[in-house]
């Protein structure tokens, strides 16, 4: 067949699809309830195809057989580690014969988990505490009065945060009464900064989300013209 | 007041010993009734459960007469014990006795001596052969003296008893064995003085035997009622028949079935009912304890019979008019985003000022010598394609600019596809790169693995991509011949809609191994790339965030000239849907509070 047919009909069914879409603004209906299951199976669909080429295929079962044909015992050991772990996942769904799978579910919790957790000590946690607490690059910046004003700012909207999420109020000690006031206090001045940034948060969302309507409206703009000629 | 369990008498409240006999209670907090084996309080005299005496009685009168006044036991009333031992009581003499005694012995002398001398009673007598001869007390002694042996006739009283009964029957005399008869006293018994007393006279003591002397003539002694709450207390074995309650059904017998117990009954304490289960009955009214709407309401909640919830929750019928405001607000925005749309013209005139993230990503790439090796992360699929495309291809097609080398990858599956088509886009707009996949760029399709995939390409380049995303072996990509490990890439490019994909590699590449790393991503993520720029290290390059910065960044690629075209229609249509939306929430909000200052007045 054509590709330009192809591509004719492609986009149709898009600019079609696009509109099902659409039409969930005047309610829940029957061409917004097929659009959407056909997104859904259409991705699933594609994922395992890619699923299986990508990763069966070109990173397991091609490598093992290279490394058997080359009589690469460490290779051929590591790839039937890797083929076992993923067969013991297919033991998952049923109940009963579920232990084994764990084995396989483990080995990827505990592999995330270690990455995910050293990664954000160092790439996360200690960075940002630095630049929070730097307040000469603040200066730098944006000038010494302005500068100084933005790392206090920081600095009071840091604390305040993390106190907000102090929910411990002991009531024993001399500084009982004044560390409460100190939490109360600053602990709210903290609460509206979390306001603000959920506020600028969904603001950016909203703005994403505009965008996305803007394209699909642009793309169906654009088919019609193509098809009016224009 | 606690009674002791083992002479009866009773102690002040707080006693550890008893006063009489010296038992100690101080630990025994509960007695044991010895008829159904309940707890009792040591106050209780009788079972809180079957009215049997718990308490035993105390001494009898005249059989183990207690002293008179002894400790803070109870005060004896004169004229219960022995005779030595009202002897012993008023040793002050005639003097001493009060007035109220004195009548009461002016009533008892009328019965003769006799009676006294029958309470009289040698002291060695055992308590097994005093109960046994006070059974027999008034029956008419029928053996001679000369029969008894010396031993049993210095038991013999040496006077009548003081009330005998009715002569017994001859019948009666026969039944008794011989060494019983001749236990009988011997002297006759004195003829009773009033008609035979009811039975609960017989039982009442000498003392409180009513005495008609000092009453006018006509006037008689009447019996008095025992009020209820006293009848509450009396002993159920001492009751009469119509005193006597309702009899309690017998309690079911618990055979143990089971054990080395099996067979014998009640042996086990019946488990009490508080610990079994009970099941809710529908409707049942439950009384409650505490008047306030909270217990109100959980009371109600309790006593609702259990429902299944549906799994479909009923949509809410929305009138047309309802959905009024919906429809204009949804053909308001649809017309406000088309029009700048289909004018096809800037209706604007603005300059371009763009954000030093902006800035700073675009000196870095311009900065990149030609024939630099970039890595390009594709981290978005179709969903987000319309916001991250025209990031994308602002970026890719600036570094086909300068002739950079471009290995694209994505941790998505369905990412290598949007990968593809974009590239191919900016290749067919590049001079040079028509032809150039393999050679100029390279996608490398998807990278299973999520955050593990990220920290392998690290650890191995050659592991973590072996072939394209058509399959093609890395060996026969000449641009994958000149990259043998990560270091060897001068930039990193990520390009996503969601930051868990750019915090895994900020991580787990651009921080452990020091590598310079940019972003392009979605406006939802700008704030937490921004954060990543900021840092003292600037782990972040750049950062290129939504349609306006790329539309901004395009304008910087053509030489700081402002937008015209499509850009520029697009950026209008945006800003119409901003405008239409912070006019839409103030005149809701003015509606929702002069809605609201109505309801309140």
């Amino acid at each position: 067949m054509d590709t330009g047919l192809l591509d004719t009909i492609g986009t149709a069914v898009a600019v079609i699809l696009t509109l099902f879409v659409f039409s969930y603004l005047l309610g829940d209906n029957l061409l917004y309830r097929l659009a959407e299951h056909l997104f859904v199976g259409v991705a699933v669909g594609y994922a395992f195809v890619v699923a299986f080429h990508s990763v069966l295929i070109a990173r397991l079962l091609d490598p093992l057989v290279q490394a058997v044909t080359e009589g690469n015992g460490g290779q051929v050991l590591l790839k039937l580690i890797a083929l076992l772990l993923g067969g013991l996942l297919l033991f998952k769904p049923a109940r009963r014969l579920s232990g084994p799978g764990n084995l396989s579910v483990a080995v990827l919790i505990g592999v995330g988990t270690a990455l995910a957790i050293g990664g954000a000590v160092l790439g996360t946690l200690v960075p940002q505490v630095d630049a929070s607490a730097d307040l000469t690059r603040y200066v730098d910046r944006y000038g010494p009065g302005l500068g100084l004003f933005s790392g206090f700012v920081v600095l009071v909207g840091t604390a305040g945060t993390l106190l907000h999420f102090y929910f411990h109020r002991s009531e024993e000690g001399r500084l009982a009464g004044l560390r409460q006031r100190l939490v109360s206090s600053w602990g709210g001045l903290g609460r509206c900064f979390i306001l603000i940034a959920f506020g600028a948060i969904l603001a950016v969302t909203f703005l994403s989300r505009l965008s996305l309507l803007v394209g699909r409206i642009e793309f169906v703009l654009d088919s019609v013209r193509q098809v009016l000629g224009g | 007041m606690i009674y002791c369990p083992k002479c009866g008498t009773a102690n002040r409240d707080g006693s550890k010993f008893c006063n009489e006999c010296g038992e100690s209670f101080g630990s025994q907090t509960r007695i044991k009734c010895p008829n159904c084996d309940t707890w009792n309080p040591v106050q209780n005299v009788f079972c809180s459960a079957c009215g049997h005496r718990i308490v035993s009685l105390p001494p009898k009168p005249g059989v183990e007469a207690p002293p008179a006044i002894k400790g803070l036991s109870l005060p004896v009333k004169p004229g219960i014990g022995t005779e030595e031992d009202r002897s012993a009581a008023t040793p002050g003499g005639e003097e001493d006795i009060p007035a109220w005694l004195r009548e009461l012995e002016a009533s008892l002398s009328a019965e003769g001596a006799a009676g006294k001398a029958a309470l009289t009673e040698p002291a060695e007598v055992p308590d097994w052969l005093r109960d046994l001869r006070d059974s027999l007390v008034g029956e008419p002694p029928e053996v001679a003296e000369e029969g008894l042996p010396d031993r049993l006739a210095a038991l013999r009283p040496t006077a009548p008893p003081a009330q005998p009964a009715a002569p017994p029957p001859a019948a009666e005399e026969e039944e008794l064995p011989d060494w019983l008869a001749a236990l009988r006293p011997t002297a006759p018994p004195a003829p009773p003085a009033a008609p035979p007393p009811a039975a609960e006279e017989e039982e009442l003591p000498d003392w409180l035997v009513p005495s008609e002397e000092g009453l006018a003539e006509g006037e008689t002694l009447v019996r008095a009622e025992i009020p209820d709450w006293l009848l509450t207390l009396k002993p159920r074995e001492l009751r009469k028949e119509e005193e006597v309650e309702a009899p309690t059904p017998a309690k079911e017998a618990v055979v143990e079935e089971t054990g080395l117990l099996a067979g014998l009954q009640d042996i086990l304490p019946v488990e009490i009912i508080i610990a079994q289960p009970r099941l809710a009955k529908a409707g049942e009214e439950i009384a409650p304890v505490i008047e306030t709407p909270q217990a109100r309401l959980f009371a109600q909640i309790v006593a609702r019979p259990p429902t299944v919830a549906s799994k479909v929750m009923p949509r809410p019928q929305a009138g047309l008019l309802a959905l009024l405001p919906r429809w204009i607000l949804s053909i308001a925005l649809i017309a406000a985003l088309t029009l700048p749309l289909l004018l096809d013209r800037p209706l604007l005139a603005r300059t371009i000022e763009p954000a030093p993230t902006v800035s700073s990503l675009y000196e870095t790439i311009s900065r990149l010598g030609s024939g630099a090796r970039v890595l390009v992360a594709f981290d978005y699929d179709p969903t987000t394609s319309s916001e991250m495309d025209v990031v994308a291809q602002t970026l890719i097609g600036h570094l086909m600019d300068r002739q950079a080398r471009i290995v694209a990858v994505s941790l998505l599956p369905a990412g290598p596809a949007s990968a593809a088509s974009l590239l191919a886009d900016q290749a067919a707009a590049h001079p040079g790169y028509e032809e150039g996949y393999g050679r100029l760029y390279v996608n490398m399709g998807y990278l299973p693995g999520q955050v593990a995939a990220v920290r392998l390409l690290g650890e191995s380049l050659e592991m973590a991509l072996p072939c394209d995303f058509y399959g093609t072996s890395r060996a026969d990509l000449e641009l994958m011949g000149q990259v043998k490990e990560l270091q060897d890439f001068d930039l990193i490019l990520e390009l996503t809609a969601g930051q868990d994909s750019l915090r895994w590699w900020i991580e787990q590449v651009g921080t452990p191994y020091g590598l310079p790393l940019a972003a392009g991503v979605s406006a939802l993520v700008e704030p937490f790339a921004r954060a990543y720029y900021q840092t003292g290290s600037q782990q972040l390059k750049g950062v290129v965030a939504g349609v306006p910065d790329a539309l901004t960044y395009s304008a910087l690629r053509s030489g700081g000239e402002g937008l015209t075209g499509i850009p520029a229609a697009r950026l209008d249509s945006q800003l119409a849907g901003h405008l239409l939306f912070i006019v839409a929430i103030l005149v809701s909000n003015v509606a929702y509070l002069v809605q609201r200052s109505r309801r309140e007045s």
